[in-house]
């Protein structure tokens, strides 16, 4: 895959994320601490590294590489990877989504390409890189998990070829079978971290990890085990302004009695920018717009996994998920959801294949979306289930969770 | 070349664009609009050093507008003095300043507009210049508020299309453009910024009450945004809270956006009741230059600059400056800064350290000399060469 590429001293590897977590512009990859692990750009990154062992000494982690230009910080680079070799050999490659896609002069910059635009901008706005298929001008290379998605052209026009991304490369860092019987022991170390939108704190889920035990998830593991209402997870990529997430969850409260849900939903934001203003604002939507207003943020869940080895416990709640056709991401979400063991349920516009190890169900209604954004306002045509399909995946989603495995509620390890 | 010889060079652009200019009956335009705020930093403070070396070089050949309005160069010049935009918009305001309109084209010979900042208008000259300063909302964002983002963003590319040259402030400026919007680099000149203090300054900054027996002070100097990277500072200070035994630390600078990112950590609190952290706020121009003449150092954590004003403006006065390697800095600090991984508290520390370490007045004097580099005659010299190499200007009169 990076056979053109195979010369270069050291691979830098880069995506969006919170700055704070960060303590050096240049980090060896074995020692990255990413805030989120299961899901977008930071996932990616993390499972392609893994997917290159025997390049793994020639690995590097820069959360900005937009910081280098210029001999003095060149200079801290090759400190950094213990080489002397012009910075012009060393490849940057960028993880995340096209219009995040950043570039380290000098350098030879390829990007990681895990979006299908599908569900492109329908107005335009006059920010360069608002459509999400131009790339900045010196990006050289497009290496791709689905080459037959749209091609993105660099700014002027040029279209870039694309090279194949192995399938192996998206779940080379996800942990091996446990053997059966041998459960980890909990520690406060642990990676899955859940809480309401009734107890979500923003500077505490910035700052991260949260530690603290979610009340309002025990209650719901209890309840849960008396009504068979099981947890459905609902991935969220906030780095996609046309995310039919926040009035999916508007809709499925709408849809179903609190006291008696047919599910519950933990949302898994992702591609997250280290601002939690969309969950803020999501929140705020929730309590305004439905019925019950702020007496409905303790039924719905935010999470997210920080590591991989807290994978079973998040198994261990949920097994199901409920993957948005909108976001460009939603090939990549599906096939990384089937390899962790969640069956993922496509909502899909048109005729689109089940993802493997999952199923599609068709997003009947358009929606036009608006969204002010740094890339100005755009407006996105959408699909999203109607409230007759989604009263149809309601039950369908139940009938599937029942059908997976589960543990009994009394060995559940999420963190209640 | 010696400093001599640089200002040779520079009367001479000067000379030189005065005879081009009069020979082809060409008039410089320039734009005034980044300078109507009333307190300037940044942008602002480019745009005026501009304009004042303009008036000082090219009177005869210089005229100020905003909008479609051409203004009195005497406002222009009491504006300049002042270091402020209030009064000048005022008189904008009043329809004191404006003593007519921009020409139509062809009727005023040959006209070249010079944009200090983003255009405000675009295709109303001849031949048009604009100065570029950073690609900081399209790269970092998150560190903006979204109107600032969209106001910079939705115009970058029309901007670039309109002008005939292209001028930055810095060569990662320059490369930033031919990187991320693939600008010609045939077409696109780095021109760095300059610093200019009034000669009274010095006495008033030396004279001040109770300057002499100041405790040790730091200075962090700059508005409080996050691009900004304030919130190492507080880093370091928690690792190292030796440091604040030793020295105050003075973060002096409007308030900016996105401020709560900038949060003092709840630890250092006590260092403000104590006066050992202290946040005066904006400063004047004066308030200013006498706290970087009488800091032990000044401390640069940005995270990216176009230029790095606040970095000149420490060296100009003799005052060591801890900066980051990122972006167009070092430009700026040539060998006499301290830098460090803007990323690690660490590092920012080696770096403070060795800058303490080296403070003397042999410093001070590489401080200044590094320095002696950066004049708004200088800039302007450096544009106006450029301009003076475009076909319309370098052919056959």
């Amino acid at each position: 895959m990076l056979r053109a590429w195979s010369d270069a001293p050291a691979f830098l590897l880069s995506c969006p994320g919170p700055l704070r977590r960060h303590h050096a512009a240049v980090q060896p990859i074995s020692q990255l601490s990413l805030p989120q692990c299961l899901l977008g750009g930071e996932a990616q990154l993390r499972a392609f590294a893994a997917s290159l062992p025997n390049l793994a000494p020639r690995l590097f982690f820069m959360p900005l590489p937009e910081l280098f230009s210029g001999p003095a910080s060149h200079a801290a680079l090759q400190v950094a990877v213990g080489d002397d070799h012009k910075v012009s050999r060393l490849v940057h490659l960028r993880f995340g989504g096209t219009r995040s896609a950043r570039i380290m002069k000098a350098a030879r910059n390829g990007l990681v390409l895990a979006e299908n635009h599908r569900c492109l901008p329908i107005t335009a706005s006059r920010h360069p890189f608002a459509s999400g298929l131009v790339l900045p001008a010196d990006m050289r290379r497009v290496f791709a998990y689905d080459v037959a998605v749209p091609r993105p052209t660099v700014i002027g026009g040029e279209a870039l070829s694309m090279t194949p991304i192995g399938a192996e490369a998206i779940a080379a860092d996800l942990p091996g079978p446990k053997p059966r019987g041998q459960l980890r022991e909990k520690t406060d170390r642990d990676g899955l971290e859940v809480v309401s939108l009734a107890e979500f704190r923003s500077n505490a889920w910035a700052a991260g990890p949260v530690r603290a035990r979610s009340p309002h998830l025990r209650a719901a593991l209890a309840a849960a085990a008396e009504d068979g209402a099981p947890f459905v997870l609902l991935p969220w990529n906030l780095d996609h302004p046309g995310s039919t997430v926040p009035a999916l969850i508007e809709r499925t409260l709408r849809l179903q009695a609190l006291a008696a849900p047919a599910l519950r939903l933990i949302v898994l934001p992702f591609n997250y920018p280290g601002q939690t203003g969309l969950i803020r604002r999501m929140i705020r939507q929730l309590r305004g717009k439905t019925e019950e207003g702020a007496e409905a943020l303790p039924h719905v869940f935010v999470g997210r996994l920080t590591d991989l080895q807290s994978l079973p416990d998040l198994l261990a709640l949920s097994r199901v998920a409920w993957v948005d056709g909108n976001d460009p991401e939603f090939d990549w979400t599906s096939r990384r959801l089937a390899a962790c063991g969640i069956a993922p349920v496509l909502l899909a516009a048109g005729d689109t294949p089940a993802p493997p190890g999952g199923m599609t169900v068709e997003s009947d209604e358009e929606m036009t979306l608006e969204a002010e954004t740094a890339f100005g306002l755009l407006h996105f045509r959408t699909q999203i289930p109607s409230l007759r399909a989604l009263r149809k995946l309601l039950a369908m989603t139940r009938g599937l969770a029942d059908q997976t495995p589960r543990k009994p509620a009394g060995r559940r390890r999420g963190r209640a | 070349m010696k400093r001599g010889a640089e200002q040779r060079v520079t009367e001479t652009v000067f000379q030189r664009a005065a005879r081009v200019f009069a020979a082809r009956g060409a008039t410089l335009y320039f734009d005034l609009s980044p300078m109507h705020e009333a307190n300037w930093t940044g942008i602002p403070v480019v745009a005026a050093g501009l304009a004042g070396a303009l008036l000082e070089s090219l009177p005869g050949q210089v005229r100020f507008f905003m909008g479609y309005d051409i203004i009195d160069p005497v406002q222009v010049a009491d504006s300049v003095r002042r270091n402020s935009g209030l009064f000048l918009d005022r008189a904008i305001s009043h329809g004191h300043a404006q003593t007519g309109k921009l020409p139509v084209s062809g009727e005023a010979g040959l006209t070249i507009g010079l944009f200090p900042s983003v255009k405000p208008l675009r295709g109303a000259f001849d031949l048009e210049v604009s100065v570029f300063h950073d690609l900081s909302t399209l790269v970092m964002p998150l560190m903006h508020i979204r109107g600032n983002v969209v106001h910079h963003m939705d115009s970058v590319m029309a901007d670039l299309a309109s002008d005939d040259l292209i001028v930055t402030v810095s060569e990662a400026s320059r490369s930033d453009l031919i990187a991320y919007l693939g600008v010609d680099p045939n077409r696109v000149s780095a021109v760095p910024n300059g610093v200019t203090w009034p000669d009274w300054y010095e006495a008033a900054a030396v004279n001040a009450a109770g300057a002499g027996g100041a405790e040790p002070y730091l200075l962090i100097l700059g508005t409080r945004e996050p691009r900004k990277n304030i919130m190492k500072v507080f880093d370091m200070l928690e690792l190292y809270p030796a440091l604040l035994e030793r020295h105050r630390f003075v973060f002096a600078g409007k308030m900016g956006w996105l401020e709560e990112q900038h949060a003092l950590p709840r630890s250092l609190e006590p260092f403000v009741e104590s006066g050992r952290i202290v946040f005066p706020g904006f400063v004047s121009e004066l308030e200013k230059y006498t706290l970087l003449r009488h800091a032990q150092a000044t401390l640069y954590p940005s995270l990216l600059e176009g230029f790095g004003l606040p970095v000149l403006e420490s060296l100009s006065v003799g005052t060591p400056c801890v900066a980051s390697w990122s972006s167009s800095i070092p430009e700026v600090g040539g060998a006499v800064c301290a830098y460090f991984d803007p990323l690690s508290a660490e590092d920012f520390a080696r770096a403070l350290g060795d800058i303490l370490a080296r403070r003397g007045p042999e410093l001070g004097a590489q401080c200044r000399a590094q320095a002696a580099r950066f004049t708004w005659r200088a800039a302007l010299a450096g544009i106006l060469d450029r301009i003076l190499a475009t076909p319309v200007l370098a052919g056959p009169a």
